[in-house]
This record gives C-alpha cells, sequence and structure tokens, in this order.
C-alpha cells in the first residue's frame, strides 16, 4: 500500500498507517476502489461519497438545553385555547419530571415569507429568512435526560461511546484542507457527554473532533491546543530541521516502517497547521458590515456571532463538518419566558447572519446548516405557569442549504405539540438524511470494530427524501 | 495440528439452511459486518420508539430452529469452542541454537515456509527493549554497561529477574490490564461524577502484579471475592472485596428516568466486559437477538445477564444514580465496626440519660427555693453588657452584613465610601473609670476614632491587622479609656474610608469587679447555694427574653415582687416535678430531651436547660449526688476507652454484593425490558463456552458470581487461559498469537499458531497460572531477543511479520512516553499509589459550563494521573489512550499532528526539556570538575554526549554530534541556556526516544 502510492503528497505515510487501515477494515475496501482519490491520500484526503453529494460540508448549530418547539416554530393554536386545561391524551410512560396542565405559549407568532412559516417573536431576525429554511417538525428521540438525549444526537447512541456525527463524516469524505482538522467544534462542553459527543471513538484519532475553545470560557478568547509556538518560526523551524534529520537517519538506520514515516510527515504537518490556524481563525481582517450581520458589533450577540463568523471560516477554508454550541441555557424547567426571551436574543441575530453571509458568498448551496437542540420541551407547564420539562417526543430542527428544499417543512406533532405524530423522523432518521445529503448510504458506511461493522444509524434510519431538494 | 471437523454428514444434511454460515467460511471477516441484514434474516419492522436495541429477533419458528442448526455448526467447528488440544513442541528440523519450546513451534512454522529468522540483537538493544517493556521507563546508561559487560551465563536471566522484581513492572503491567478493565476514575457518559476510591482498585491490581498473584484467583477475585473463603478473614477479605469493583467501573446512564433499563443497562455493561475480558466473546450482542456469528443464543446471555442481575451494584437509582460502595473488609471486621459503633451509641446515651437524672436531683433541691435565689439574682448589679455590634447601631455609610461571613454572624462593615460612622447608647452603672472593648477583624490597618457623646475621645482605635476579614480574624482590643459617669452615654466609632469588620462591643468598668464579687458571695451563702448558682442565674435572666422581662417587671413601680417571684418558682417546680416524674419511672437510662406538655418543656428549657438559671453547668457538676458523680464517672471512662479503642475509618471501596433475592431472569424480546418478557432462563453460563466444563449448581439464594467464577478457571476451560496468555503475548510483541485478543469468536482473527497457543495455556494452567513465570518463558525465546532489522526475503514472504522473525518496533504508548520524559528530566516522582483526584466522591468532575476538577501537573506516574472519561487528559487522548468507558484490548498506533504539536509546543515538553538541560549541564560540569578545564566545544561535545546516553543508551555518531553542535551554534544568540532546552526537546521529540526496538 505505501509503496504503491508513495508519490507527490506529503500524506502518504499517515495513509501507510490509517488509509491501510481503512482499506482493510473498512466500507471502502468492498470493490469500491473509486472511492479512494489515489492523488491525493490520507486520513484525511478529500474522498468521493456512494453518490453526488447535494452538500460537501455541515455547520451544527447546537442549542445545548433543549429549545421549545411550541414557542419557537411549531405553532399550536390549540395549546393556545386550551391553555390550563389537562393535555388530553396520555403523557409518556417515562417522564423526566411531573408536569402540570397545558401552558399556552407566552409570544405571539406570526407567519413570514413567501412560505408562510409559522415564527414566534422569539426570533424576528431568523424568520427574515425562513424562505431559505427546511423545518423539520417532527423529530423525535429516546431519552428526556440531557447526557443521554446529547449523546443520542451527536453519537446514534445514548449508552455506548460510539463515534460522532461529524467524526462519521470525516472519515467518509476527508477534509479539503489538509492543514486543518476536517471536524472542529467550536466552544464544545465538557458536560452531558461531554467529549464523547465529539469523539471518534473507535474510528481512527484523525476523525476525532477538535475543540476550539469550550464552554465556560468567551469565543473570543477560544484557540486550539497547542497551537501557539512559543518560539520564533525560524528557530522552530532549525528545531524542526535537525529532529527531521535524526528521525530520517532513525529510520534508515531501523529498516524504515511506514509509523516512522508517518512520524516525519506529521511532524511538517504540524509545522503547516501553525501557519494555517491563527490565519483561519483571525477575524480583525472582517469588514465592520460582516461583524454586524452576525451582532459581533453588539454585546448580547458577540459570542455566538463569532462563533458563526467562526463556522463561516472554517466552513471556506474546507473543513467537513464544524459545530457551534451555545451553551447550556435552553432548560427552562423555570422561568420560560425570561430563559427564552435572552436566549433567543443571543442567537436570532447570528443565525440569520451566517445564512445570510452563506448565501450572499454562494457557499449556502453546498454548505447544509442544521439548527436544533438535544430535544424540545413539554407543552406542559412545570413548576407553576413559567417552565417546561424536557421533551424527546416530538420536537422541531431546521436546516437550510446543502441540497434541502428551501422555504419548506416537513412532519408535525400532535395538536398541542407534545408527539411527532406525521411523517415522524427519529434522531436515527436524521443522521441517515444528514449522510444521504453529503452522497453517502448510512447502511455503507461501516468501520470493523471488535468483531462487527458499526455505523451512525446502528440498525436503524430511514432516509428522509421529501426534504430532499 | 489440525482442529476437529465436523462430520460431514452433517454437513450435508444442513447445507441448505447454512448459506449463511459457508458465506462466512468463503469470504472471511473483511467482508459484510452486522450493518447489511443477511439474506435469511427476517427483518422485523423498525420501531424507532423502542431503539435502544438492534431489532431484529428471530420471530418465526424457521428462523429460530436454522438459527440453532448454524449455530451447532460453529460450536463443532470454530477453533475457539473446541478443548485445548495437548500439543508437544515440534522437533528441531535441524539442530539450532535454542532449545526453548516457544522457539521449537515458531521455527517450525518458518521452515515451513522458508522463513530464516534474524540473529539476537544486541545486548543495548535487548535492555532498553526489556526495561521499556517491563517497565515502562528506559534503563539508565549505568544499566546498559553493566549488561553489556556481564559475562556471566545467566546475565539476561538476571535482567528479566531484576525487572520483574521491580515495583515498577507492576505498575507497567497493570495499566495494561487497566484498560482491559474500562478502568476510570469517574462515571463518564451522562452524569460524570467522581469515583473518588476506585484508585483503590487499581493499587490492588498493580499490588497483584508485583506480589505475581496466581492468574486464576486474580480473575475468580474480580468476579467472586467477596464471596470466596478467603473474604471470611482480615487481611485476604480487603482485597477480595476490593478486587470485585472490576464490575462497578463501568459507565452507567445516571440520570436515565427509566430506572429498569438502567439496571438492564448496566447488567448488559456488565456481561459485555466479563465476556470479552475473560472469554474473549463478545456476548452484548445476545442481549437483542441470538448472535449473528457466534453460536451465542439470547438465552444464554440471559443466564449469564441473571447472574449480574442478582448481583448488587448500585447504591441507590435514584437520580443521580450512584455505585455501591462497600468496606474492605471480613465480615467480622465489618460486624466488629458496627458493635463497636453500637457500643459507643449506647454508652453515649447511658452517659446522658445518667447526667440529665443525676442534674435533675440537684436542680430539684435549688427549685425548691427557686422564689429567694432567682429574686437575689435579679438583684445583683449586672455584668458589664457585651452586646452584638449591630444591635441598636445607628449607623452612617456603613451596613449590617449577617450571613456573608458566616451564617449570622453578623458584622458592622463598610457600605459606601467616605465617612462611615457607627454610634451605640450605653449605661454606665456606676461613675468612674470604664474600657470600651470592641470585637473587630480586618486584614489591613484601618485605624478609627471614638467619640463620646459626640466629642472626640480617643484617636487610631482599632489600628491592629488582625490577619483576616474573616469570623477567624476577630480579636478582643481595647478601643478607648472613657471617664464616665453614671448614666446614659451615645459612643461612637468614625473612620473616613473603609471600616474595620465590628463583631462585639462592651464597655467595662475598671477595678471594681471584686466588690461585686463580695456581694455575689455573701447573698450565696445566706441562702445556702454556691456563688456560682448565683451568677449563672443572674447571666441567665439577662441573656433570656422573657426572664429578662421577669427581670424589668420586677424592678417595676407597682408589683409585688414576692408574688412575681413565687409565680416563677411554681412554674420552675411544675417543670422540676414532671422532669423528675421521667425519670423515676423505671430503670431506664434514656435521655428525655423534652417534656411531653409544651408549656412545661418551654419552661423547662428556659430554667433548667443548658442556658437557664438552674443549669448543671460545668462550674456547677460538684454539687451532684456522690453516687451519680461516680457513676458518670465509670460511663466517661468507658467513652473514653471505647473512643481509644477506635478503629481506623473504614476503607471504602467500589464493590458488589449480592442482591437479597436472587432470581432468574426472562429473555426480552430485542432486549427490551418494556417488553413482555418470555419465559425465564435458569441462571449459567453459555454453553457452547464451556465445552469439556461444567458450571456448578447455583444454589437458589445465590447469584452464582462464585461458580461463574469456579468455572471460568476450571482447567479444560476452552477459553480463560487461552485467551489470558494471549494477552501476555500481546503486550509482549505487540500483537496477540490470536490478534484480536478480546474477540475469538468467528469474527475475531484465527490464530497465527494454534498449538504454541494452546501448549502455552496447558503450561500456564499446569504451572498455578505463574505469571512471571510466563514472561521468563517468553522473554527467554527467541523471538523476544530478535534483532528488528528487516530482511528481504523474509519481508517478502511474510511481510507483517507474523511468524516472528524479527522484532517489529513499536511506538511507545501514552504512558510510557510521558513516564520516559519525566525519568530522563529528573522529574519523576515515584510515589506509589493513592489518589491524584480533586473531586469529592460522586461530585461532578466535568459539567455543563466546562469545569474540569482534575489536574495533571503531578509529576508522577502516568497511571496514577485521574482518568476522567468524558474529558481524558488531552495528551492521553492524542496518544492513543483508551477511551476507558469499555474495555479494550489493543492500543492504537495512530501518528497524526496533534502529536507533533504536543511535542513541539506543549508547556509540558517545554518545561521538562529545559529541566532535563539543566540536568544534562549539571552534570557535564561535575564530571569536568574531576578532569582539566575544557574548552568550551568540548563541553558541548559532552552535553551531547550525556544526553545520547541518558535518552538512548548510547554514544552519539560523528554525524549526530556534528549536527548537534552546528544547531547550538545558529542559536547561540538565544543563550546557551534556552538553546540547551532547544536541542534536548529535539532528542525527546525524536523517533529513537519513543520507539522499543
Amino acid at each position: 500500500m505505501l509503496q504503491s502510492c508513495a508519490s507527490g503528497f506529503g500524506q502518504v505515510a499517515l495513509l501507510g498507517l490509517l488509509g491501510d487501515e481503512l482499506l482493510r477494515r473498512g466500507a471502502w475496501a468492498d470493490g469500491r476502489p473509486d472511492l479512494v482519490d489515489p492523488s491525493q491520500s490520507g486520513p484525511l484526503a478529500p474522498r468521493l461519497p456512494h453518490a453526488p453529494a447535494r452538500a460537501k460540508r455541515v455547520i451544527f448549530l447546537f442549542m445545548h438545553g433543549g429549545p421549545s418547539q411550541v414557542d419557537t416554530f411549531d405553532y399550536k393554536p390549540l395549546l393556545q385555547r386550551d391553555h390550563g386545561k389537562p393535555f388530553p391524551q396520555a403523557k409518556p410512560r417515562v417522564q423526566f419530571a411531573e408536569t402540570g396542565n397545558l401552558l399556552g405559549s407566552p409570544w405571539a407568532f406570526r407567519q413570514h415569507g413567501q412560505s408562510g412559516a409559522w415564527v414566534s417573536e422569539l426570533f424576528p431576525n431568523v424568520a427574515q429568512v425562513v424562505d431559505e429554511l427546511c423545518f423539520v417538525k417532527s423529530l423525535h428521540g429516546s431519552n428526556p435526560a440531557h447526557g443521554a438525549a446529547l449523546l443520542k444526537i451527536h453519537t446514534g447512541s445514548e449508552n455506548f461511546v460510539r463515534p460522532s456525527m461529524g467524526s462519521w463524516i470525516t472519515y467518509g469524505l476527508g477534509s479539503e484542507n489538509q492543514d486543518l482538522p476536517g471536524f472542529i467544534t467550536i466552544s464544545p462542553t465538557l458536560g452531558h457527554g461531554g467529549v464523547n459527543n465529539y469523539s471518534s471513538a473507535f474510528l481512527p484519532a484523525a476523525y476525532h473532533g477538535t475543540p476550539f475553545g469550550k464552554t465556560g470560557i468567551p469565543s473570543s478568547q477560544a484557540q486550539f491546543d497547542h497551537m501557539m509556538a512559543g518560539v520564533p518560526g525560524d528557530v522552530q523551524r532549525a528545531q524542526l530541521d535537525l529532529l527531521q534529520r535524526l528521525n530520517r537517519e532513525h529510520m534508515d538506520r531501523s529498516g524504515g516502517g511506514a509509523s516512522l514515516e508517518g512520524r516525519i510527515e506529521a511532524f511538517e504537518l504540524a509545522f503547516r497547521m501553525q501557519a494555517a490556524a491563527p490565519w483561519v481563525t483571525d477575524t480583525r481582517g472582517e469588514s465592520a458590515a460582516t461583524l454586524k450581520l452576525y451582532g459581533i458589533d453588539e454585546k448580547n450577540t458577540e459570542d455566538f456571532g463569532r462563533q458563526c463568523l467562526l463556522a463561516r471560516r472554517f466552513a471556506e477554508a474546507g473543513v467537513r463538518f464544524i459545530q457551534c454550541t451555545h451553551s447550556y441555557k435552553w432548560d427552562q424547567h423555570g422561568d420560560l419566558r425570561k430563559g427564552h426571551t435572552q436566549n433567543a436574543s443571543e442567537v436570532d441575530l447570528p443565525i440569520a447572519g451566517l445564512i445570510r453571509d452563506l448565501k450572499s458568498r454562494g457557499m449556502l448551496e453546498e454548505t447544509l446548516v442544521v439548527w436544533g437542540g438535544e430535544f424540545g420541551r413539554t407543552p406542559a407547564s412545570q413548576g407553576g405557569e413559567d417552565g417546561r420539562d424536557h421533551n424527546p417526543h416530538g420536537f422541531t430542527w431546521f436546516m437550510a442549504g446543502g441540497g434541502v428544499k428551501p422555504g419548506f417543512s416537513y412532519g408535525a406533532t400532535d395538536d398541542y405539540g407534545w408527539y411527532a405524530e406525521r411523517d415522524k423522523v427519529h434522531v436515527h432518521d436524521m443522521h441517515a438524511t444528514i449522510l444521504a445529503l453529503m452522497g453517502m448510504d448510512h447502511e455503507q458506511l461501516t468501520y470493523r470494530h471488535a468483531g462487527r461493522d458499526y455505523r451512525l444509524t446502528d440498525v436503524h434510519g430511514s432516509i428522509v427524501r421529501d426534504i430532499m431538494a | 495440528m489440525p482442529w476437529p471437523k465436523v462430520n460431514p454428514s452433517a454437513r450435508r444434511s444442513l447445507q441448505g439452511a447454512l448459506l449463511w454460515a459457508t458465506l462466512l467460511a468463503a469470504v472471511g471477516p473483511a467482508s459484510h459486518g452486522l450493518a447489511g441484514p443477511l439474506p435469511d434474516e427476517p427483518t422485523l419492522p423498525k420501531d424507532a420508539d423502542h431503539a435502544m436495541v438492534d431489532a431484529s429477533a428471530p420471530a418465526d419458528p424457521d428462523a429460530a430452529s436454522i438459527w440453532k442448526a448454524k449455530a451447532a455448526l460453529i460450536e463443532q467447528d470454530h477453533w475457539s469452542y473446541q478443548s485445548m488440544g495437548h500439543p508437544r513442541p515440534p522437533k528441531p528440523a535441524r539442530a539450532t541454537s535454542s532449545t526453548a519450546d516457544i522457539d521449537r513451534f515458531l521455527l517450525h512454522a518458518m521452515h515451513a515456509q522458508g522463513v530464516i529468522p534474524q540473529a539476537r540483537a544486541d545486548r543495548r538493544t535487548l535492555l532498553r527493549r526489556a526495561t521499556l517493556d517491563l517497565t515502562g521507563l528506559p534503563p539508565t546508561y549505568d544499566e546498559i554497561r553493566a549488561f553489556e559487560e556481564d559475562t556471566r551465563p545467566d546475565a539476561w536471566s538476571r535482567v528479566i529477574d531484576r525487572l520483574l522484581a521491580s515495583p515498577a513492572y507492576g505498575e507497567r503491567w497493570a495499566r495494561h490490564w487497566l484498560d482491559v478493565a474500562r478502568y476510570a476514575d469517574s462515571n463518564g457518559l451522562d452524569e460524570n461524577t467522581a469515583f473518588a476510591n476506585a484508585y483503590r482498585w487499581r493499587d490492588w491490581a498493580v499490588r497483584a502484579f508485583n506480589d505475581n498473584l496466581p492468574i486464576d484467583r486474580f480473575i475468580m477475585m474480580q468476579i467472586a471475592g467477596d464471596l470466596m473463603p478467603e473474604a471470611r478473614s482480615s487481611p485476604a477479605a480487603a482485597d477480595c472485596i476490593t478486587a470485585t469493583g472490576f464490575l462497578v467501573l463501568g459507565p452507567k446512564v445516571l440520570a436515565e428516568p427509566d430506572k429498569e433499563k438502567l439496571v438492564f443497562d448496566m447488567v448488559d455493561e456488565q456481561v459485555d466486559v466479563v465476556g470479552r475480558a475473560f472469554m474473549g466473546q463478545t456476548l452484548g450482542c445476545a442481549r437483542c437477538h441470538d448472535h449473528k456469528f457466534d453460536p451465542i443464543s439470547q438465552d444464554h446471555y440471559f443466564a449469564l445477564a441473571g447472574i449480574l442481575y442478582s448481583t448488587r451494584t448500585m447504591a441507590s437509582v435514584a437520580t443521580v444514580a450512584r455505585a455501591l460502595e462497600r468496606e474492605a473488609a471480613a465480615n467480622d471486621a465489618v460486624a466488629a465496626r458496627a458493635e463497636h459503633t453500637a457500643a459507643t451509641e449506647r454508652t453515649s446515651k447511658a452517659l446522658q440519660g445518667v447526667t440529665q437524672r443525676a442534674d435533675a436531683r440537684v436542680q430539684a433541691s435549688w427549685v425548691a427555693h427557686a422564689a429567694p435565689i432567682l429574686l437575689a439574682a435579679a438583684e445583683l448589679p449586672a455584668t458589664a453588657p457585651t452586646r452584638e455590634a449591630e444591635d441598636g447601631a445607628v449607623l452612617q455609610g456603613l451596613i449590617i452584613d449577617r450571613d456573608r461571613w458566616g451564617v449570622g454572624i453578623g458584622v458592622v462593615r463598610t457600605g459606601a465610601p467616605g465617612v462611615g460612622r457607627v454610634a451605640w447608647r450605653f449605661r454606665a452603672e456606676i461613675d468612674g473609670p470604664h474600657e470600651l472593648r470592641v470585637r473587630a477583624a480586618s486584614d489591613e490597618v484601618r485605624p478609627v476614632q471614638v467619640e463620646l457623646d459626640g466629642m472626640p475621645a480617643a484617636q487610631d482605635a482599632l489600628a491592629a491587622d488582625t490577619g483576616s476579614f474573616h469570623p477567624q480574624g476577630q480579636a478582643w482590643q481595647v478601643a478607648a479609656h472613657l471617664e464616665l459617669t453614671a448614666g446614659d452615654h451615645e459612643i461612637a466609632l468614625v473612620r473616613d474610608g473603609p471600616f474595620p469588620h465590628i463583631d462585639r462591643v462592651e464597655l467595662v468598668p475598671v477595678g471594681r469587679t471584686d466588690r461585686r464579687a463580695e456581694a455575689v458571695a455573701a447573698r450565696a451563702s445566706e441562702l445556702g447555694v454556691p456563688a456560682a448558682l448565683l451568677v449563672q442565674a443572674r447571666d441567665a435572666l439577662d441573656r433570656e427574653p422573657w426572664l429578662a422581662e421577669w427581670r424589668g417587671e420586677l424592678h417595676g413601680p407597682v408589683r409585688d415582687r414576692r408574688e412575681l417571684a413565687t409565680d416563677l418558682a411554681a412554674r420552675a417546680q411544675a417543670a422540676s416535678v414532671a422532669w423528675n416524674a421521667l425519670f423515676s419511672d423505671g430503670p431506664s437510662v434514656d435521655p428525655r430531651e423534652r417534656l411531653d406538655e409544651a408549656s412545661l418543656e418551654a419552661d423547662r428549657s428556659a430554667l433548667l436547660g443548658p442556658s437557664g438559671p438552674f443549669a448543671v453547668a460545668a462550674a456547677l457538676e460538684s454539687q451532684r449526688h456522690a453516687d451519680d458523680r461516680a457513676l458518670i464517672a465509670g460511663l466517661v471512662r468507658e467513652r473514653d476507652r471505647l473512643a481509644g479503642a477506635m478503629l481506623t475509618p473504614p476503607l471504602m471501596v467500589l464493590a458488589v454484593t449480592e442482591q437479597e433475592q436472587p432470581g432468574d431472569l426472562a429473555v426480552h424480546v430485542r432486549g427490551d425490558h418494556t417488553v413482555a418478557p418470555g419465559p425465564k432462563v435458569a441462571r449459567g453460563a453459555p454453553r457452547p463456552l464451556s465445552k469439556g466444563t461444567d458450571l456448578p449448581e447455583i444454589p437458589e439464594r445465590s447469584s452464582g458470581r462464585l461458580e461463574l467464577a469456579q468455572w471460568l478457571v476450571e482447567d479444560e476451560h476452552p477459553l480463560t487461559a487461552r485467551v489470558f496468555v494471549n494477552r501476555i503475548w500481546h503486550w509482549h510483541f505487540g500483537r496477540g498469537i490470536v490478534e484480536t485478543p478480546s474477540d475469538f469468536g468467528t469474527r475475531g482473527g484465527q490464530p497465527s499458531h494454534p498449538e504454541l497457543l494452546d501448549w502455552l495455556a496447558r503450561d500456564f494452567i499446569r504451572n498455578g497460572w505463574d505469571l512471571k513465570r510466563l514472561h521468563r518463558q517468553i522473554m527467554h525465546s527467541d523471538a523476544y531477543t530478535r534483532s528488528s532489522e528487516s530482511n528481504a526475503i523474509a519481508s517478502t514472504i511474510d511481510p507483517e511479520n507474523r511468524l516472528l522473525w524479527r522484532w517489529t518496533p513499536r511506538r511507545l504508548e501514552a504512558e510510557a512516553i510521558r513516564d520516559s520524559v519525566l525519568a530522563v528530566s529528573g522529574s519523576l516522582d515515584r510515589t506509589m499509589g493513592g489518589s491524584l483526584l480533586s473531586s469529592g466522591n460522586f461530585e461532578y468532575v466535568t459539567n455543563d459550563q466546562s469545569a474540569n476538577g482534575a489536574q495533571y501537573g503531578a509529576p508522577r506516574r502516568s497511571l496514577y494521573l485521574p482518568v476522567i472519561r468524558n474529558a481524558l487528559f488531552g495528551f492521553f487522548g492524542i496518544f492513543d489512550y483508551t477511551d476507558a468507558s469499555v474495555t479494550l484490548d489493543a492500543r492504537a498506533q495512530t501518528v497524526i499532528a496533534p502529536q507533533a504539536l504536543f511535542m513541539l509546543n506543549s508547556p509540558f515538553v517545554h518545561e521538562e526539556s529545559r529541566a532535563w538541560a539543566k540536568r544534562l549541564r549539571e552534570r557535564v560540569l561535575a564530571a569536568a570538575a574531576c578532569v582539566p578545564p575544557q574548552q568550551a566545544e568540548h563541553q558541548g561535545h559532552a552535553v551531547v554526549q550525556e544526553a545520547y546516553r541518558m535518552a538512548l543508551g548510547r554514544e552519539p555518531t560523528a554525524s549526530e554530534a556534528n549536527a548537534a553542535l552546528s544547531f547550538m551554534a545558529s542559536q547561540a544568540a538565544l543563550g546557551e541556556d534556552a538553546a540547551w532546552g532547544l536541542y534536548a526537546q529535539v532528542i525527546l521529540a525524536s523517533s529513537e526516544f519513543i520507539t522499543i526496538e
């Protein structure tokens, strides 16, 4: 393997370790040699998908805590009418906590755009771009606790450590920039599954999500680990020259070996990453108009706005999967009015800004933007009249760009917004659909580990073709 | 030796149904996985609401019988389900230098393929290999020289023995086992709470390896240590119970609202780890459906699951759930502790009861004269009233802060910038000099001015820096000496700027205390009571609000003093009589803390209680009856004796115990506990894995863990010894005889040398599962001591070196890299054992705001750093550490850029490089002190030489030395310290430093 590809590009030795591994273990081996582009090889080398891709990359805007569908995008007139009455159907067998009677949304809904999508007054800016959005209002998951639900939407498994969606996608497609990680997560949380939400688990480490900052520190202070050289570039270059010389001599002496050659390449790659990363993450060159578009000029929207802007910059640089996390704020068991108002005000403008910016740069059609939380909230109240409990049985995500129908809405919950009812979409189905939009067959994207082949969707998942453009 | 083949006629009769099995045989493990449903598998409709598990249970009887037929075939056919053979080492084809049994197997295979093995490696390489392999640390240069110069025939044996005897051996090899045991110091998954006592299991494992605990016992203890006979007595019991932590260490969904699911998932995790760790079987697959590739049915799964379901692993499943901990001690020791606790409680209860009864007697005699005593006390002059600064204070620019410095502490402190002022009204009882005393705290000098009735009276008062603003910083200071006339005065403290925190104030007349004491003594003697009683009564009358009110009425203009006193005396009498009555109803010494009647109780606690006028305070204890005093003294002695005999605090460990009601489990379709259960399955082991062995019968009242453990280590068990021996082989050579150490099923690897594996396993069992013997056996083989040099012919025939014709070089694991850096730099702290986790037990280690309670700065061996699931030490994650959530059989060996970035830019590598460079130069200078002064260049060369010796155990080549010196010359502008640091970093980052050759 190594010998046959040992030409040109610097990643070749990495392929010796990882590409070879992929070929031995993965689905790529089975009669699909066309999937590997021999001119560029290595774990992050771009690979052709199973089918033509509608999207090249994903930006996942994750709302940690569980935004309420019935207060944002899933308008329920009957919930308003029957405020204060008991929920007329059976409540779920397992609830996270006790809930009371129906709680009408405190926010007014209006229809927007050509598509006439219902949006509450919490999202005035997103309301202006609804004609770009594709709502999925019948999403449902399996677990009403934060940790299990986070793991489920990120990895497809709530009680095993499995590779994250971003890892699977990067494993499947590689990346378009060999000087940056293929999967970057901005300001991720260490709670509720923590690193397991972006880990590659048993996939090779190259597909592990690389954190840029973390929840709890402002995104303006975020950085990659170990990227700051500490000594001037020419000094480090001299160090590297000496090191590479010693390593090459050692490799020759000990009869070669892919890992030793890979190590030499890895140091060169690291050196290049040091040059690339600061440039990509430095937003000082952005115009005032762009900063304003994302709300970076306003204190309230600055943090998430910067995350969204960084996401666009990473996307431009060819990173395959980018996640932004609006930290664990959406969990309004109480103080719903105050909490959701504040949360929405922090993300509304940045999200609209990202969509507009991608659109104006011509990137939207090949970038799949996905917005959502780990679950929704109950239409019934909790702890008095100003709170809602977790609800994994029916909630709303929206998507944009990357091959989904714009100005479209799919599926529905019951009359009160508790259970997904029409055209139900399970988290596994969402995963299958995202992979399909990227041109990958979720049943073919497998990895051999501990005696069997694993998939993002385990043995589940149906592609929701109706939302595809 | 060929594996037993299935009977050909049986094969033919099954053929139609066996498409699947033949497919498997033909295509081999690299083809389809579980992902694609197989042609003859019925596909069930998917119901994502119940999507916790795989959905494809055999639904119709045809599928079930086809499965049975397939399983029977595999059971007969697959190598690992067959009894171990009794192979003999093949006779050497020609005389070779080696007679080691292992080599006879290996050479036989090489000979068959025409491969010629490499010669023995040189001694430096061998010592480095053995030392890194057995201890995870590089050898010192002296150790290498000693071995190179050791001409004795048993020099190699001596090296192996020395390394096996080193405590570092257990630290290294227990760490291997920790991967299998998915060891961690936190739960991970959804709620990442700390396992603060898990380290005791880890320390046990290190001891077990160092003490060469026989492996059959090592295995049994982890499954059923608490049930083994040794667990009945100390000190063996501690290890037996600690070892069962193996079953508890797994991650659990702690906030799972569905509690049944929580328990089922937990049992599933245990089945999975027991299956993979000890038997190399992926049993977890059979939770939901009969195993697709191995002959494990759902019945087999639930038989084993029943054993673990009958085992208690959790202390609580309420959100957030908590794992079980037990005292690591024999039952009799646990009982002894319980008895000691009970005795202590009994004694203190008795002491309390006897004391209350004795005091009731004393109080009854006082209460008989309550009226005159109270009247006399009320008339005594008041003590100087100490008061809380906040009481009656008139504030300006200051505030009263009640709780910030301790709940209810209450201080007066700065509230706004500018002038602060606090004033109180005091009554001076007599003319003359007084001291104004103030208790205050300040951690800087904040002098205040004292005003008396609006006029400055003292400067620079309270000027002391008491060290802290906290209550422990409060100190009494004399703020002013004031000459007062009897009557009311306003006294104020004033300061322009921040104020000290004022807690209490009092005004004390100077030089008048004696007169008061004389008056008290005289009144007491008239009444025939101790003077201390009068003083106490007076203080109580000042303190207790309603008594103070009574006292006020006493001094009022119209009230009849005698009537008032009689009334109060009557209340005291009634409370005392009722109180005494409580103690007169038998021999009970139970403490009676309350009377039943509320008003009597209120009077009792005000008058007779510990702060009342008739309390038997320490100064009045001598008034107790002599008999009572003797009784109390006896009980006090007993209490003190018990406290002295107090054992050390209990050693708590994660451990399991038997459920009170062990029972069999029913099969659940798709493994889903919410689906109506099928028939129950008797607890037991999967039958296909037990060829030639039987699980002993499980008593009704037992979980079956002990029987499971006994069965696993039976001589004829086809899997346990094979799996364990193969792991050891894997950890020595970087690859097992079976390449998948935790999967010996049909999807796992085939043994490269099946006879060798069986021979090793049989030999291991025959020799008492003696692990250190196995290490010696392996390390004495030619296979272990070969050079890593490649060979054109051999590498063409066997490029992967499955035949072991040479040593396969491999990169060190994360821990060994870090430990080697620390060892060379001189920073390594070799302290063994203990915990470096800063989180409290079951507290959150990480949370949604990314707080992380784990610290990794300690220069201890990596084994001892906290293993935090969901947030592993970054360095570990980069270098292919286990994710510590699931059992891991083989570390990955990736080469990725973040590893390079870490070596280039991490503070850890920078600091250790500088530390090492400093150490190198000091050593060279020390050596140079003995010889004539050297030229700078010679010194530079000496530093480079020392660096190579310490890090790599060899001399630098001329080219390496020249490269080093020209690097140093090019960086001369940085100064020698910095430049040598950069050079040291290059050596630590070099491939040779982190490769086992």
